[in-house]
């Protein structure tokens, strides 16, 4: 009799993605939970509500948390409408136009935020572009003061979401069937009717999944607020760093980050009823006449002002009728207008940072004076800055490597679907991308500092693969989405065995993905900043932490020149990726074509 | 063809009752079947009737909740497919597209540690067989689909599987490319002399191949026997159905030497073959004919409602003096012609 399999398929998917909810569940979830716990108690760990207490009525922290709403609320807004416009421009392109325009959001999405930060120091500085350039145009007396202002903490990180904003609603672009267009201007919708009655609302879903990422993004935010803004702009989680930092209040602070957590949670939900809209993207179901009734007059509201939208922006969708025979339609129309103005705002600013680098001036100030490559030397040469690159690049390397082991096992069960423990996973993936990075690092060190972990290099990768790992798995889900898993079905008819399948069959074939995971996991952990704070210690540290450090006592010309490498390096790798990408499908397109 | 000695040979594949459940949908109801070596049998079956539930039961892709599965006389219920000694066409064939046709070819033996030379020779060999001698250095994308089938084709039979199982290898391909590699599926079945397994919900197509056709419907084989019996000896509605136009008539007993009456054609006659009391017979389009004239055969009057020409043969539908309608196919010929519409 033959034995009956030890492992149903399901229970081997399971095991697929053990390995990746162990290492969350450890360095993550209990992390968490430890710090989160410790609110509760008082410096002789006896159960408390003090702590939950003074935090809720510090005024401290409700003034700093009325600011970080408000400044995220805004940020959150701003984002999406400089998104939408891009993702629009974007989903009607397509081939090579389309694959240059994702590499220009892409690009300032890889490219560190503290990099970025620096760009708009630059920018907004007393001597900076804007300033700088009014002078020599000889257009203002007095430089305009545009540093440490709430306008310059918000600019600062709409520039830092806005790119995920954009991926996020061109997805939901994406799901719309392009042949509705059509069937509304059949029906007699003009463009601009067509738009506001029927697109924009199949898209809602997208813009409200962006407006909440980017509003959950922008809560834990501390780069921006330190270097652009002045005290008015302290923002909860530099609050929540003092506390360590300064005070080594761990109690207070997680109390603070608990009472926040809860604020900004409701803010979510409220948001959502407001919006109408669930998380998922679905239409909330009616329950009960009296809401039905209610629904329909808010549709029936909605609909109105839609229209009333529709008629307001008509003339800038124009008619929709045919072109007359000889007179090419107007190419450039408002979407592409917002949309060329929001990727150059993307992209520029990095920009400014090249030829500052090789300024003479010993400031950082626009324009550049002279040229000088003694700014490259100072990095060149001195031990701090090799040191902190070269520890950077091998624990990216190393964390790279940890998060592929772990994440392509978890990835290949997911999408062959034959895992029951999936949502846990997605679930644990969720939450480590919602969950500001800075309490997260925070929990870890107060945990690693138990373990010892602190000031190693074990301890850096550990961190940073749990912020890599589920990078990893959804990239590596989109890699597996073309993969035809009846191969491998295949190939044990044919005598080969799991693991050697895997190998010499699953490996090669989703190679370019594997590739282009490793390397965004790398680019991950090498511009990795909240865990290098805390788990490394003052002189083993990494390149994020030591521009951070350098940043905080003065920004020079050497930032600059650093930046200069990182945005080169980044840009090299991105362009790289794509191109390698463009070719793996090039070829297996020209295969298909013949057969 | 050479069909009769397959009853004296021994038993390749037995199934005793197995069964599998999705949820709670029978996909496959407890089923046996047995297969004597260097048999053709065919699954036939609408979508969803479970024809690839069954096969990959055989497989060892799938497991059954129970029943056993006998390969060679050995239990294989729970065996993994790569100890099966069996080879699988898949529909989409599942060509390794990272490799070359002679890599693809060659992969079962590399599996089996066989040789670089002896895998070369017997590479070679297949690639002759499959008539793709000259493409051995392409990628599977860079053949047509009929070639891409002969490859999946030759990677199944070049290490020599004591049962192929097929799961509708030529579904992806147009139908003059299907009619050709239908004769070469049945060349190389002769040649090889390999028990086969064979899926398709193209009667036509099982018609032509099978040695053993196994009628699937809802999860369970509702009928089996030789081609001929399968099409003018259905057992039910749904297999007379199946295999093409049928024109369904109730009959009764009249005298208990067995001579039965059929109302709607006004004839009386002797069956063949033992039938109940009272039921349904079939009799398939092309086999009635137009009279003429004066026959000896029995006729009945009828007018032509409906007439679609198809090529080969026209097709007539015809309205009986009882009321009933009856198709009738018959060659197109000149003299076809002659009938129309209201006569
Ligand atoms: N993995 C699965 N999960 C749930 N239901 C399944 C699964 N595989 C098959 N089924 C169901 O089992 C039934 C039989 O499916 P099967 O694939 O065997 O049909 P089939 O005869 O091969 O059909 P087709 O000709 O369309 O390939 C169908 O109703 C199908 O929906
Ligand atoms: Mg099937």
């Amino acid at each position: 009799m033959a034995r009956s399999p030890i492992f149903s398929t399901a229970a081997a998917g399971n095991l697929l993605v053990l390995p990746t909810i162990g290492f969350l569940l450890v360095f993550m979830i209990w992390p968490i939970g430890q710090m989160l716990s410790l609110a509760f108690l008082d410096s002789a760990s006896n159960f408390t509500f003090n702590n939950i207490g003074a935090a809720l009525f510090s005024p401290t922290v409700l003034r700093t948390s009325t600011t970080t709403l408000s400044i995220a609320l805004i940020s959150a807004v701003l984002c999406t409408l400089i998104a939408y416009p891009i993702a629009l421009y974007l989903s009607r392109r397509t081939g090579r136009v389309f694959a240059l325009l994702m590499i220009m959001v892409l690009i300032p999405f890889w490219i560190s935020v503290l990099v970025r930060t620096i760009a708009w120091f630059l920018v907004f500085g007393q001597n900076g572009v804007i300033n700088g350039t009014l002078t020599s145009l000889g257009l203002t007396g007095e430089a305009w003061q545009m540093l440490y202002t709430r306008g310059a903490v918000i600019t600062g990180i709409v520039h830092a979401i806005a790119p995920i904003s954009v991926l996020t609603i061109l997805g939901a672009m994406q799901n719309v069937d392009p042949r509705l267009a059509a069937a509304s201007a059949s029906l007699g919708a003009s463009p601009a009717r067509h738009f506001w009655l029927v697109y924009f609302p199949l898209t809602k879903s997208g813009v409200a999944a962006s407006f909440i990422l980017a509003f959950v993004l922008s809560l834990g935010i501390f780069v921006q607020p330190t270097l652009l803004g002045s005290p008015r702009e302290t923002m909860i989680a530099q609050v929540i760093i003092q506390q360590i930092d300064e005070l080594f209040n761990w109690n207070m602070a997680a109390a603070i980050a608990i009472v926040f957590l809860v604020l900004a949670l409701l803010i979510v939900v409220i948001a959502d009823r407001v919006f109408g809209i669930s998380l998922a993207g679905r239409p909330t179901r009616q329950a009960g006449a009296r809401r039905g009734r209610l629904h329909a007059l808010q549709q029936a509201a909605s609909r109105r002002m839609l229209m009333l939208l529709a008629t307001l922006t008509g003339p800038f969708f124009g008619s929709g009728a045919p072109a007359p025979p000889g007179k090419a339609r107007a190419r450039f129309n408002a979407t592409a207008i917002l949309a060329i103005i929001g990727l150059v705002w993307l992209a520029a600013p990095a920009l400014f940072l090249i030829p500052v680098s090789v300024t003479d001036s010993n400031f950082l100030e626009w324009p550049p004076r002279g040229f000088s490559l003694r700014w490259y030397e100072a990095y060149f040469t001195s031990s701090i800055w090799i040191d902190a690159t070269l520890r950077s690049i091998i624990v990216g390397l190393v964390t790279a490597s940890v998060s592929i082991v772990l994440g392509i096992p978890a990835a290949m069960a997911l999408s062959r679907g034959e895992v029951s423990a999936k949502p846990i996973v997605m679930g644990l993936v969720l939450l480590s991308l919602a969950i500001p990075n800075i309490l997260l690092a925070l929990a870890m060190f107060y945990v690693f500092s138990t373990l010892g972990l602190v000031g190693t290099d074990l301890g850096l990768v550990i961190g940073q693969t749990v912020f890599a790992v589920p990078y990893v798995i959804v990239a590596m889900v989109a890699a597996f989405g073309n993969y035809n898993w009846q191969l491998n079905t295949a190939a044990g008819t044919l005598g080969a065995g799991g693991l050697r399948t895997f190998w010499i069959i699953t490996m090669p074939i989703v190679r370019v993905g594997v590739a282009s995971s490793f390397v965004f996991a790398f680019i991950r952990s090498f511009e990795e900043l909240s865990v290098a704070m805390f788990i490394s210690s003052g002189l083993s540290t990494t390149l994020p932490k030591r521009i951070w450090s350098e940043a905080h006592f003065n920004i020079s010309p050497t930032l600059a020149a650093v930046s200069t490498v990182l945005i080169i390096g980044v840009t090299t790798i991105v362009l790289s990726v794509e191109f390698f990408t463009r070719r793996a499908k090039a070829t297996t397109q020209k295969g298909m074509s013949h057969g | 063809m050479e069909r009769p000695d397959h009853q004296q040979r021994e038993i390749k594949l037995k199934l005793h009752d197995v069964h599998k459940s999705y949820n709670n949908l029978h996909a496959l109801r407890p089923t046996s079947l047995e297969v004597r070596t260097g048999e053709f049998v065919t699954l036939l079956g609408p979508s969803g009737s479970g024809k690839t539930t069954l096969l990959s039961i055989i497989a060892g892709i799938n497991f059954p909740d129970g029943g056993m599965v006998e390969i060679g006389g050995v239990d294989a219920t729970y065996l993994p497919s790569r100890k099966r000694d069996i080879g699988v066409v898949f529909q989409n064939y599942a060509l390794f597209p990272h490799l070359s046709v002679f890599e693809n070819i060659a992969f079962p033996l590399r599996m089996r540690g066989m040789a670089a030379t002896e895998i070369d020779i017997k590479v070679r060999r297949v690639l002759e067989t499959v008539n793709l001698a000259t493409v051995g250095d392409r990628l599977p994308s860079e053949l047509s689909g009929g070639q891409q089938q002969r490859v999946a084709f030759g990677r199944c039979v070049v290490y020599e599987p004591s049962i192929i199982l097929m799961d509708e290898p030529l579904g992806a391909l147009d139908k003059r490319l299907r009619d050709s590699m239908q004769e070469e599926i049945k060349r190389l079945h002769r040649q090889l002399g390999t028990t086969i397994v064979y899926i398709t919900h193209d009667q036509t197509e099982a018609l032509t191949l099978s040695d053993r056709i196994c009628l699937m419907n809802q999860g369970a084989i509702v009928q089996s026997g030789a081609p001929r019996a399968m099409y003018f000896a259905p057992e039910s509605r749904f297999a007379a159905d199946f295999f093409g136009i049928a024109n369904i008539f109730a009959y009764r007993q009249t005298d208990t030497d067995g001579t039965v009456e059929i109302a709607d054609l006004q004839v009386t006659g002797k069956p063949g073959r033992d039938v109940a009391a009272n039921g349904q017979m079939m009799v398939r389009p092309q086999c009635f004919a137009f009279a003429d004239g004066p026959d000896d055969r029995p006729s009945v009057p009828g007018r032509i409602a409906s007439l679609e020409q198809y090529g080969l043969y026209s097709q007539y539908g015809v309205i009986l003096p009882s009321g009933k309608a009856v198709t009738v196919q018959r060659l197109t010929d000149s003299a076809s012609s002659s009938w129309a519409v209201g006569d």
